[in-house]
Formats: structure tokens, C-alpha cells, sequence
């Protein structure tokens, strides 16, 4: 029937077709070892990324909120979710008489749960075009002419082509522009001047009440910049102190980001742990298993050794054994991730809650590239392992042990 | 004999897997739109999701066929179908009914990601299966071939022997 | 002359004392010939195949195949010669359990680089040691009888110059031990020359030259 020839390779395949269990059990760790590796490296850099990307377009130094929403803004600008809190208009002012302050813009926050298709809460941020410092600079990216009453610019996982209508509280919106993925809040934000905004919850007015239909002079936080070369906090110390009365409170935004990067640290540092347990654990396996399988078939090595195979031959059969399991496991493994880690990213990133955005493709190629030769040395270390001791065998011993 | 068995259940746990998610795994976006008539209907990601549970059924039916029969060729012609319907399975989210706008709706997240991934894995499987199927089965007819005709040298001889 | 045995001597050190399994045999071996080594177990025949199999490196004394001595050649050499001229069925060391009877019989041939018909030699051995029926079957559902002759099968893959065989017929019955020694016969007939260790006297009337063996010593030879 079969008249294939027995070349090294050929007789590896045998030899692990008729060991099943043993064959499957490798596979399968070689697959967890894998899926780890390239899932977890994956998820680290996406939440490095998004980290990245949150200090570069951070803009504002200081952010000014109302007492007690200090918390809100975060989650509004790292997750999207939406809030809604005010304070004067007057603190603007007050903030930029601030010693150090070299620029100040208020935004406006507003929620709606209305929107064309789907429900789904979308953060309004209103900011004034003639003072903003925090978003304008990378809105022009997409931009070429300030924005004016009735146009918005919309977050990148937002629906909506640019140039088509969004209604919100029964007022339409031209789309100007649509920021690229930021990984961040702003992902589900929808940008428009301080004044259409305040128009806006004139609307809202009908569809539920809202304060800043009722007070025009309301807005929600002030975006701070500070001098060069003058400490952040000492300026943030300095505004809470002439009016935390007032009921001002300051988020610093350096500290946002360290606050970040620090949970960030222990995710990743568990995905390193779990890494190097699974890998230590593949190496010993793979040490183990072939110390046991060398042993137990010193006859059968032996035998090939009588019919003339020399210890060379030898070493590439137990090499051609593992690395057989080993990249069958590796290419099953990282493929379960793949298909884990990129359908499923809007949904990972929901459940971290951090700035969550996928490394560019040349970046990704690299880490398929250096998960698959990290998932591929444990059946190196194991085969060189076998090398050895097969060198160890000794011929005539293993004959008269079977006698 | 028991190789024979993993592609059928393969695709019947695949099936059942695609039945799963939207019913109880990952359910799409429970909000009913209100209508201007003031009542309330689910929006269309709810009615992809009853459409692949329809073809989850369907995709899981076939595997439990595919371990009924035992002609190679019967199966390759299951597993063509089958591929098929898990094609189905891929274009109802994404092309022919769809579901939320937005990219952070459950639909959109957890749903559908989930179905066409497991239909992806039916139509790599089924087409697998049916190659490997068809070739078995050009094998077989070939070797049937080269014993009919090796049966009929031997008639020959045998007839010659007889005039002998 | 095809093998020349010259003051072969293999020392094992057993906690004190020194012992000698093979102690200092002289022999040669002409082609053709068909010669049982005969002794009680322990005499040290064995040892002695295992150093002319080129399988254990003697203390003293040298086997030369056709003039090469076979222990001053490197692991690659020596495989070769195991591969292609020497022909070593140990007692105990068997078939593969992982590969068919067919794929066991035609292993040696793919242990070094050759090209030729390895499947027609392969099932025209297997018919002709008797067991062609068995081909695709795996070792664990032979029978002691059919192993035997897939070993033998086996050794004649690259149609070596000597066969040697270590109790070919042990744990056999007499009917199947007598079919294993014909089919023996018949190869030598043929003109390979074989070396057999036995302790079964009735094999006997089979070989060419019988050599007996006691306490690692040549000590007599008979003509059969």
C-alpha cells in the first residue's frame, strides 16, 4: 500500500502517529505556550500604544473640573463614558489669573442616548475654537478650516462618512472630518464649537431638561496649560488653593498618565509571569518527555543503531520527532490567538478599560515572527538535550540488557 | 475508522458553537427601537443573530449527516454544502442583514466576531474535508481501475489455458 | 579470506577482579562459510558477536573484514559497514513496534544514501522468507515464528556479505526452530556467509563448522 520512502522525516511521523496521546499532550502545550506568547505580547502592545498615544494627545497640563467629578473626566477621556458636570463659565478667567497658567479653553460635555441608528451613549465635547490648545492640533490633521456652527467632527469608531448629516436631539450635523483611532475616549466622541453645543442642550431642553439650558454660562472643565520649565503640580497646588472653595478640583494630567501606565505595568507584568511559567514549564516538559522517551526506547535506538544508522542520524529523528510537535502546537496556538486577540479587540479593550490601539502591521509581522522562534526553543533545548544523551548511548550495554 | 468521525463532529460542535453565541454566549444588543407609531422592534443585529442560529442549526444537521454516511463522495458533497452555508454564515452579519452602526455595540464586539470566526473555521474545515475526501475517492476508483484490468489478463490467460 | 579474528579479548573490571568474556580468540572466516559458535550462556558468545557485528570495541586484539579494521574506523564508517556488510540479528533486540512488518524490512535501506527498488526487494524477501501475506501488519500481532523471519528479512535488505545471528531459534518450537535453520541453509547456499550462536544442539547438522566456546575460550572446532 504504502511505498512512500523512510526517510528520517517519514519515520518521525510514524513513530508520533503511533504514540497519539503523547503526540496530542505536546502539541497542546506547544499550542497554550504559543497562544500565550502571541496574545499576550499583542494585548501588552496595544495597551503600550494606547498609553503612548494618551501622553501624546493629552495636550492640556492641568485639566480644572467641578468638586467631586474628578474621576468622570478620566473616564471620559480614557473609555468614552459619557458625563455630564458643570461649573461657571467665570473659572476660566479666574484659572488663566493663575500665576504660570499660560493658556486656558473651557469644553463643554454633553451625553445623549439618541442617535441615529443604534442607541448607544455618545460623549458631545464642545471646545471654543479661538482658545483651544488640547484638541484643535490634531483635529487639523483631519481638518483644513476651523469649525463652524453646525459642523462636527467625529470620533473614529463613530459611523458616518464625512460630509453625510448626524442628528442629535433633532438637530443635524454636517461630519467635517473623522479623527483616526486613538484608542482613547475620544474614539466615541463627537467634537463640535462651544456654541453649537450650548445651542444643543437648548434642544435637549425639550427632550428631557438639561442645566445648561438653563444657565448658558455653564461649562465643564477648563483645559490648563502650564509655563515651561514651572512645576506642573506646584501651578495645579496653587489653582486648587485660591478656588477649591469654589469648588474647582484639578486633575494633573501627568499623574493621569503615571496612574495609567502604572496598572498597565501590572497587566503586562502578570502576562511576563504567566509567559515565563508556561515557558519553563514547555521546557521541562519537553526535558522530561525526552529523557523518558530516550529510555524507554534505548532499543529501539539501539536496533537502528545495529542496522547501521549513525548517531547522527539519530539526533535528527528525535530533532525532527519535536520539532514536528512543536510547530504543529506553535502554528495552531498563535493561529487560536489570532483569531481571539484581533476579531475580538473592541471588545477586550471595553473590558480593560484603558487606552487599548493595535500595533501597526510591520510592528504585529515582527511579533508573529518573535513569538513563533520564542514558542520554537523549548523543542530546541529539548532536542539538543536528546542529542547528548543518545551520543551517551552505549550500544553493547543496551544489547545485553535486552538479553 | 476513528479518523473518519473527527470531521463530522468537529463541524457539529461548530455548529452548535454558532447556535450558542447569539442565543446564550453573546447575545446581540438587547434595545428595541421605538417606531413612530410608538411601538418597539429589535434592531437588525437581533435578526442576524436569529438567522445564524438558524444556520448553526442547519451547519450542525450536516456534520450529524456527514457521520451517517460512509461514501467518500456523499461526505465531500456534505462538507461542499456545508462550506457553503458557513459562507452563509460569514455574509448575513457582515453583507445581507448587518447590525449596529456603531463598532462598540455588543453585536459588533462579541456577536459577530464570535459567529464569523467559527464560520470561518466550518468553511476551512468542510473544504478540507471534502479535498481529502475527493482524493480518497479518485484513489479508490484507480486502484478499482488497475484490478479490473489486472481481472481481465488473468480471464485471457485463463481462456488461453482452456483452448490449451 | 573474509574476516580475520585476531587475539580478540574483551575485560570486564567487576569490583576487584578483572574477568575475561572473550579471552584472546583467533578465527578467520572464509566467504561462503557457515559456522556456529556453540557453548553454555555465559561462555561468551555474545560478547564475541557483538565485537565482530563491529558493536563493542574489543580491550585487545583486532576483527578485520577483508583487511579493514573495523575498530579503527569513525562512527559514519562503521555504520556504513553495519548498514551495507554486516548483517546483526541480537537476541532480544527485535522489530519496531512503530512500523509495519514492510516498512521494518526495508528500514536499512534508507539508512544511507543508495537509490534502487527498496519496495520489490522488500516484498521479494517477504516472500521469500515465507511471510509476504504479513506485510502491512504491525509487529505486536506477530508470532514469535513470523518475527523471526521478519528479522531475517530484514538483515538481508542490503544483501550483506556475513549474517550473523544470536540464538536465532531460541523460545521456538522444534517444527518452527528446523524452518528458521532451512531457510538459513538455503541463504548460505546462496553465498552469504553466516555466523550463528547457538546452544541448541540439533541446529547443528545445518552449519559448515562449529566452533564451541567455554569460559570466553575457542576450545575445540568440529567439521559437521
Amino acid at each position: 500500500m504504502n511505498d512512500k520512502p523512510l526517510s528520517t522525516l517519514n519515520i518521525a511521523l510514524l513513530n508520533l502517529r503511533r504514540k497519539v496521546f503523547r503526540t496530542m499532550g505536546l502539541v497542546l502545550l506547544a499550542a497554550l505556550l504559543a497562544f500565550t506568547l502571541l496574545a499576550g505580547s499583542v494585548l501588552s502592545q496595544s495597551l503600550d500604544n494606547g498609553l503612548n498615544n494618551l501622553s501624546q494627545r493629552m495636550g492640556a497640563d492641568i485639566l480644572a473640573v467641578p468638586y467631586g467629578y474628578e474621576a468622570n473626566v478620566q473616564g471620559a477621556l480614557l473609555r468614552g463614558e459619557p458625563s455630564t458636570f458643570y461649573f461657571d463659565e467665570l473659572t476660566t478667567e479666574r484659572i488663566a489669573a493663575v500665576g504660570g497658567v499660560i493658556d486656558v479653553s473651557p469644553q463643554l460635555y454633553l451625553a445623549t442616548l439618541d442617535s441615529s441608528c443604534c442607541a448607544y451613549p455618545v460623549q458631545l465635547i464642545g471646545f471654543d475654537p479661538q482658545t483651544d490648545f488640547a484638541i484643535t492640533p490634531w483635529v487639523s490633521q483631519t481638518l483644513d478650516a476651523p469649525l463652524t456652527a453646525g459642523q462636527i467632527v467625529i470620533g473614529s469608531s463613530l459611523s458616518g462618512e464625512v460630509g453625510q448629516k448626524l442628528e442629535f436631539f433633532n438637530k443635524s450635523f454636517v461630519i467635517v472630518a473623522r479623527l483616526e483611532k486613538t484608542g482613547m475616549g475620544f474614539d466615541t466622541s463627537v467634537f463640535m464649537d462651544l456654541d453649537s453645543a450650548r445651542q444643543l442642550a437648548q434642544y435637549s431642553k425639550r427632550a428631557g431638561g438639561h442645566p445648561v439650558a438653563d444657565n448658558a454660562n455653564l461649562i465643564s472643565s477648563v483645559m490648563v496649560r502650564v509655563q515651561d520649565g514651572l512645576n506642573t503640580k506646584d501651578v495645579a497646588n496653587d489653582i486648587l488653593q485660591s478656588y477649591g472653595k469654589d469648588g474647582v478640583r484639578v486633575v494633573v494630567a501627568e499623574d493621569m498618565i503615571s496612574d495609567v501606565s502604572s496598572s498597565l505595568r501590572g497587566l503586562t507584568g502578570y502576562i511576563l509571569v504567566l509567559i515565563a511559567i508556561l515557558w519553563i514549564l514547555t521546557v521541562g516538559v519537553l526535558l522530561i518527555v525526552t529523557a523518558v522517551t530516550i529510555n524507554s526506547r534505548r532499543r529501539e535506538f539501539s536496533l537502528f543503531r545495529v542496522l547501521g544508522a549513525t548517531k547522527g542520524k539519530l539526533m535528527r529523528l528525535i530533532l525532527c520527532e519535536s520539532s514536528i510537535v512543536s510547530l504543529i502546537g506553535t502554528v495552531a496556538g498563535m493561529l487560536a490567538a489570532a483569531l481571539v486577540v484581533f476579531p475580538f479587540s473592541t471588545f477586550i479593550s471595553m473590558q480593560l478599560g484603558l487606552p487599548y490601539l493595535q500595533p501597526s502591521l510591520p510592528v504585529l509581522a515582527l511579533l508573529f515572527v518573535l513569538c513563533f522562534i520564542i514558542s520554537l526553543v523549548p523543542a530546541c533545548l529539548a532536542s539538543i538535550y536528546g542529542a547528548v544523551r543518545i551520543g551517551k548511548l552505549e550500544l553493547s550495554r543496551t544489547i545485553k540488557e535486552a538479553e | 475508522m476513528g479518523s473518519r468521525m473527527v470531521p463530522g463532529i468537529v463541524i457539529v460542535l461548530l455548529g452548535l458553537f454558532v447556535v450558542l453565541v447569539p442565543a446564550v454566549i453573546f447575545p446581540t444588543c438587547e434595545t428595541q427601537i421605538e417606531t413612530a407609531a410608538g411601538g418597539t422592534v429589535p434592531m437588525r443585529c437581533f435578526w442576524s443573530g436569529r438567522a445564524e442560529i438558524g444556520i448553526g442549526a442547519l451547519i450542525a444537521a450536516s456534520g450529524l449527516l456527514m457521520l451517517a454516511f460512509r461514501p467518500a463522495l456523499v461526505r465531500a458533497g456534505i462538507a461542499v454544502a456545508t462550506a457553503l452555508l458557513g459562507v452563509l454564515g460569514i455574509l448575513i452579519p457582515t453583507v445581507l442583514i448587518g447590525g449596529c452602526e456603531s463598532p462598540m455595540m455588543d453585536c459588533n464586539t462579541t456577536t459577530f466576531p464570535a459567529v464569523i470566526v467559527a464560520n470561518s473555521l466550518i468553511v476551512v474545515v468542510c473544504v478540507i474535508t471534502a479535498l481529502v475526501l475527493a482524493r480518497s475517492d479518485r484513489r479508490l476508483q484507480v486502484q478499482a481501475q488497475q484490478q479490473a484490468t489486472t481481472n481481465v489478463t488473468l480471464d485471457e490467460r485463463g481462456a488461453t489455458h482452456i483452448e490449451h | 579470506m573474509l574476516l580475520s579474528i585476531e587475539g580478540l579479548t574483551k575485560r570486564y573490571q567487576r569490583r576487584d577482579t578483572t574477568f575475561a568474556a572473550v579471552d584472546a580468540v583467533d578465527a578467520s572466516v572464509e566467504r561462503g562459510d557457515f559456522i556456529s559458535f556453540i557453548g553454555r550462556s555465559g561462555s561468551g558468545k555474545t560478547t564475541l558477536l557483538n565485537m565482530i557485528a563491529g558493536l563493542l570495541a574489543p580491550t585487545e586484539g583486532s576483527v578485520r573484514l577483508e583487511g579493514t579494521d573495523l575498530y579503527a574506523l569513525n562512527d559514519k564508517e562503521i555504520s556504513r559497514l553495519r548498514n551495507t556488510r554486516l548483517g546483526y540479528i541480537p537476541q532480544g533486540l527485535g522489530t519496531l513496534a512503530n512500523l509495519t512488518v514492510f516498512d521494518n524490512v526495508r528500514l536499512p535501506f534508507f539508512l544511507d544514501k543508495r537509490s534502487g527498488d527498496a519496495s520489490g526487494r522488500a516484498s521479494y524477501l517477504l516472500e521469500a522468507v515465507g511471510i509476504a501475506h504479513l506485510r502491512d501488519m504491525l509487529p505486536a500481532q506477530l508470532s514469535g515464528g513470523e518475527l523471526r523471519r521478519v528479522l531475517i528479512a530484514r538483515v538481508l535488505m542490503n544483501e550483506p556479505d556475513i549474517l550473523i545471528a544470536d540464538e536465532p531459534t531460541s523460545d521456538l518450537d522444534v517444527e518452527t526452530a528446523m524452518g528458521i535453520m532451512e531457510l538459513f541453509a538455503t541463504i548460505n547456499k546462496r553465498g552469504t556467509t553466516i555466523l550463528l550462536a547457538t546452544h541448541e544442539l540439533d541446529t547443528l547438522e545445518f552449519s559448515k563448522r562449529v566452533l564451541s566456546m567455554a569460559a570466553g575460550r575457542l576450545t575445540e572446532e568440529q567439521r559437521a
